[in-house]
C-alpha cells in the first residue's frame, strides 16, 4: 500500500473490518468497528471508517446491541449523537493495524468520551498520574476543556455518516438468492479495489460479493489466500466452505435496500473465491 | 556484551517466571499423589507453551498485534466477546489465585492471617503496576523467582532412589490407590498449569510494550525455547520433591506450606528462606502479569491505548480496568475463598479456555499478509497442529473429569 499507482485489491471483511486503527505516532485510536458503504452511480465506494460504540452496538446480538446503544446515546454529550467516521481519504495505509494520518488523528481522540471522562475524574486524579509514568512523554497532551470546545476547532476529519450510507455489517449476513428464489448463501466478504492517490487512499470500489452457506469462520482468511496454512485446518475450512461463491457485483439487485434479500441476475456466473 | 547481558537477563526471567502459584500447588499436590508417573504431561505441556508463545510472540513482533487483536479481527465482534468473557474470567480467577498465593506465602513468613494480608497485597501489585516500569517488572520478580530453584537443590540432599523415580517418570502408570480418571483430571490439571492463557497475553503483550521487531526474533526465540524448558524443570523438582517425602506416607499436600516444608528439612532455615523468597516471588510476578494481561485484553478487543510504555493519562481507560479488576480478585479472594481451592479450579478453567487463544494465533501465524517470510515453517505447523489437537481434547475432557472425579477427590 505504499505510493505505487497499481490498483490493489482488498477484502474488507477481512483486511479492514475490526482491525487496530493507529496515529502516525503510533497511539491506538479505536478498532474499525464498521466500514461505510455509500452507493454512486451504479457503483458501491468504501468511503470512511466507523468508530465507536454506537457503530459496534449495531454487530452486537439482540439486547445487547440495543443496550451498549442506548447508553451511548444517554452519556453522549451532544442532544442527537451519530456515530464517526473517518474519511477514507485520511488513511494512510492498511496492513495488520489501519494507519490514519495526524488530523484524523487528533480528532478521533477527541471522540473518546470515556477515555477523556476517565482521564479527568479518575485516572489523573490518582498519585503520580501527572509524572509521566510511561517511558515516553505523553505525545498528544489533551487541553483542559478540548472536550467542551469541540465546536472551535477547525472542521474535524471526522464526521457523522452520509445521507443513504449503508454500514458493511448490515449487508454482512444479508441472504442471496438465485433467480429462481433459491437461497444461496449469506453475504460474508466484499473485494474490493483502490489506488492509494499519493499518501492518502482512494475511496475503494466494491468489485465483488463472496456470499456462503456457513457463517462461521468465514473471516479466517481461508478464502482470500489458498495456500494458507497450516495443512489440516486448510482442509477443514475449505471443506467447510466449499459451496462459497463470489459474484461480480453488478450481477446482484438489492443491495441499496436496507433489509432486503439480494438477488442474482440471470446472466450471473458465480465461482468460487479461489478461482477468481 | 551488552546484548549477551540482555540475552541472560530475558532467558533467566523466563526461568524465574514460568513457576506460579497454578504450578506450584499443582506440582506439588500431584507429586503427593502420583508421585512422577504424570512429568510426561509437564514436559507436553512446556513444549505446548513453548510453540504457543513462539507463535504469538512472532507475530507480534511481525505485525504489531497482540492476542485480542487479533481474536476480535479473526473472530468477529460476537464471537470475540464470548471468547474474551470466558478468557477474562479465567484470568480473573487466576489474578485472585497469584494474589491469594502471595497472602500465603507472607503468611508462612509472618504468621499473620491471609485475609489481612490479602487487601495489602491487592493494593501493592496495583501500585507496582501503577508505578513501576515494565521492565523492572518483569525483571525484578523473574530473577527473584530463581531462588525456586532450592527445590532441586533440595532433591538432590533428600539423596532419594533416583533408579526409583526415573522408573517412575519414564514408565507412567496410575497408582493402585488412584482411579484412572482422577489420574487423567491432575493430568489436565498439570497441563493447564503449564499453558495458562494469560502466559501468553501477557508474553504477545509484553513484547509490543518492549517494541520488539522482526530482529529482536532470536532473542524472543531464545528465552521461550531456552527460558520456559529450564522454568518447567522447577515445577519437575517440585513435584520431584513432594514425591520423596509425602508419597511413601500417603499424605496428601493440602497448603503451601507442605509444599515448602521437605525443603527446610532437606537444607535448614536457610532453605526455607528460599522457598518462601520464590514463592513470593513467583506468585507476585505472576499477580502483576495477570493484571496486566486483563487490561491489555480488553483494551485490545475494544481498540483502546493500552500500555505500560505510554503515560498513564493516554491509557485512561486501561489503567482504570486494571484498578477495577484488582479490586475484583480482591473482592473475591475476601468471599474467604480458599486460595489453594482457586488455584486448582484456576488451572483445570485454563485448559478449557485455551484453544479460545491457542487457535487465532496459529491462524494468523500462517497469514503470509501480516508474516511475510515468518510465516510458520514446516516444523511450527507440526507441533502446531499437533498442539491444536491435544488442547482441544483437553479442553473438552476438562469439565466431564471434573464431575466425574468431583475436583479430583
Amino acid at each position: 500500500m505504499s505510493a505505487g499507482a497499481r490498483t490493489e485489491t482488498h477484502d474488507v471483511v477481512l483486511r479492514l473490518l475490526d482491525h487496530q486503527l493507529v496515529a502516525p505516532d503510533g497511539a491506538l485510536l479505536g478498532n474499525v468497528d464498521d466500514v461505510e458503504l455509500v452507493e454512486h452511480g451504479t457503483r458501491w465506494l468504501v468511503t470512511g471508517l466507523m468508530v465507536g460504540p454506537a457503530a459496534l452496538s449495531q454487530r452486537m446480538p439482540g439486547r445487547l446491541g440495543d443496550w451498549l446503544y442506548a447508553v451511548w446515546r444517554r452519556l453522549h454529550p451532544a442532544e442527537h449523537p451519530t456515530p464517526v467516521v473517518v474519511p477514507i481519504e485520511h488513511v494512510v495505509r492498511f496492513d495488520s493495524a489501519v494507519h490514519v494520518d495526524e488530523p484524523a488523528a487528533h480528532a478521533l481522540t477527541l471522540t473518546f468520551g470515556l477515555e477523556l471522562w476517565l482521564r479527568e475524574h479518575v485516572v489523573g486524579r490518582l498519585p503520580g498520574a501527572r509524572e509521566a509514568g510511561g517511558e515516553k512523554p505523553s505525545r498528544r497532551p489533551v487541553e483542559p476543556g478540548a472536550e467542551k470546545g469541540r465546536e472551535g476547532l477547525p472542521p474535524a476529519p471526522t464526521r457523522a455518516p452520509l445521507d443513504g450510507a449503508l454500514g458493511l455489517s448490515a449487508l454482512i449476513g444479508r441472504q442471496v438468492r438465485d433467480a429462481h428464489g433459491e437461497p444461496q448463501g449469506r453475504v460474508t466478504e466484499l473485494r474490493c479495489a483502490g489506488r492509494p492517490r499519493g499518501e492518502r487512499q482512494e475511496p475503494l470500489r466494491v468489485e465483488s460479493v463472496v456470499y456462503s452457506r456457513r457463517l462461521l469462520a468465514s473471516e479466517l482468511g481461508y478464502s482470500a489466500d489458498r495456500q494458507q496454512g497450516p495443512a489440516l485446518v486448510r482442509r477443514v475450512v475449505r471443506t467447510w466452505q466449499h459451496r462459497d461463491r463470489l459474484v461480480d457485483v453488478a450481477q446482484l439487485e438489492g443491495l441499496g435496500d436496507v433489509d432486503g434479500e439480494l438477488r442474482l441476475r440471470d446472466s450471473a456466473r458465480p465461482r468460487h473465491p479461489h478461482d477468481a | 556484551m551488552k546484548k549477551l547481558f540482555a540475552l541472560a537477563l530475558g532467558i533467566l526471567t523466563a526461568i524465574g517466571g514460568f513457576v506460579d502459584i497454578g504450578d506450584l500447588v499443582t506440582n506439588g499436590l500431584v507429586g503427593s499423589r502420583f508421585g512422577l508417573s504424570l512429568v510426561w504431561v509437564v514436559v507436553v505441556g512446556i513444549v505446548g507453551i513453548c510453540v504457543f508463545a513462539e507463535m504469538s510472540g512472532r507475530v507480534a513482533a511481525v505485525s504489531g498485534r497482540a492476542t485480542f487483536d487479533l481474536v476480535r479481527e479473526r473472530l468477529g465482534p460476537r464471537m470475540g466477546l464470548l471468547n474474551l468473557l470466558a478468557s477474562m474470567a479465567v484470568t480473573l480467577l487466576t489474578y485472585a489465585a497469584e494474589i491469594g498465593g502471595v497472602a500465603l506465602a507472607l503468611q508462612l513468613a509472618t504468621s499473620v492471617n491471609p485475609f489481612l494480608w490479602i487487601p495489602v497485597v491487592g493494593a501493592a501489585v496495583w501500585v507496582v503496576l501503577w508505578r513501576v516500569k515494565f521492565a523492572v517488572l518483569e525483571n525484578a520478580f523473574g530473577i527473584a523467582g530463581l531462588a525456586l530453584v532450592v527445590f532441586a537443590v533440595a532433591l538432590w540432599q533428600l539423596g532419594p532412589d533416583w533408579a526409583d523415580l526415573w522408573q517412575q517418570a519414564s514408565r507412567p502408570f496410575v497408582p493402585h490407590d488412584e482411579s484412572h480418571t482422577t489420574y487423567f483430571y491432575y493430568a489436565v490439571a498439570l497441563f493447564g498449569a503449564a499453558m495458562t492463557p494469560y502466559e501468553v497475553f501477557f508474553f504477545s503483550s509484553g513484547g509490543v510494550e518492549e517494541h520488539w521487531e522482526a530482529k529482536d526474533l532470536g532473542t524472543m526465540r531464545a528465552n521461550v525455547l531456552i527460558g520456559f524448558p529450564l522454568g518447567g524443570m522447577l515445577s519437575v523438582a517440585i513435584a520431584g520433591v513432594a514425591t520423596v517425602v509425602y508419597q511413601p506416607q500417603g499424605i496428601q499436600v493440602g497448603t503451601l506450606g507442605q509444599i515448602g516444608l521437605p525443603v527446610g528439612q532437606a537444607l535448614g532455615n536457610l532453605g526455607l528462606a528460599f522457598v518462601l523468597l520464590g514463592f513470593f516471588a513467583a506468585t507476585f510476578g505472576a499477580a502483576c502479569e495477570t493484571g496486566l494481561s486483563v487490561g491489555y485484553s480488553i483494551a485490545q478487543y475494544l481498540g483502546w491505548q493500552w500500555g505500560k510504555s505510554v503515560a498513564p493519562l493516554q491509557a485512561a481507560r486501561f489503567h482504570t480496568v486494571v484498578l477495577l479488576s484488582s479490586i475484583a480478585a480482591v473482592g473475591l479472594l475476601l468471599t474467604t475463598a480458599d486460595p489453594i481451592q482457586l488455584t486448582e479450579y484456576s488451572v483445570v478453567f485454563s485448559a478449557v479456555a485455551l484453544p479460545l487463544t491457542y487457535f487465532p494465533i496459529l491462524v494468523v501465524a500462517n497469514d503470509r499478509t501480516y508474516m511475510g517470510r515468518h510465516v510458520n515453517g514446516r516444523l511450527s505447523n507440526t507441533l502446531g497442529t499437533a498442539y491444536l489437537v491435544v488442547v482441544l481434547v483437553a479442553a473438552v475432557a476438562a469439565i466431564p473429569l471434573m464431575l466425574v472425579t468431583k475436583a479430583g477427590q
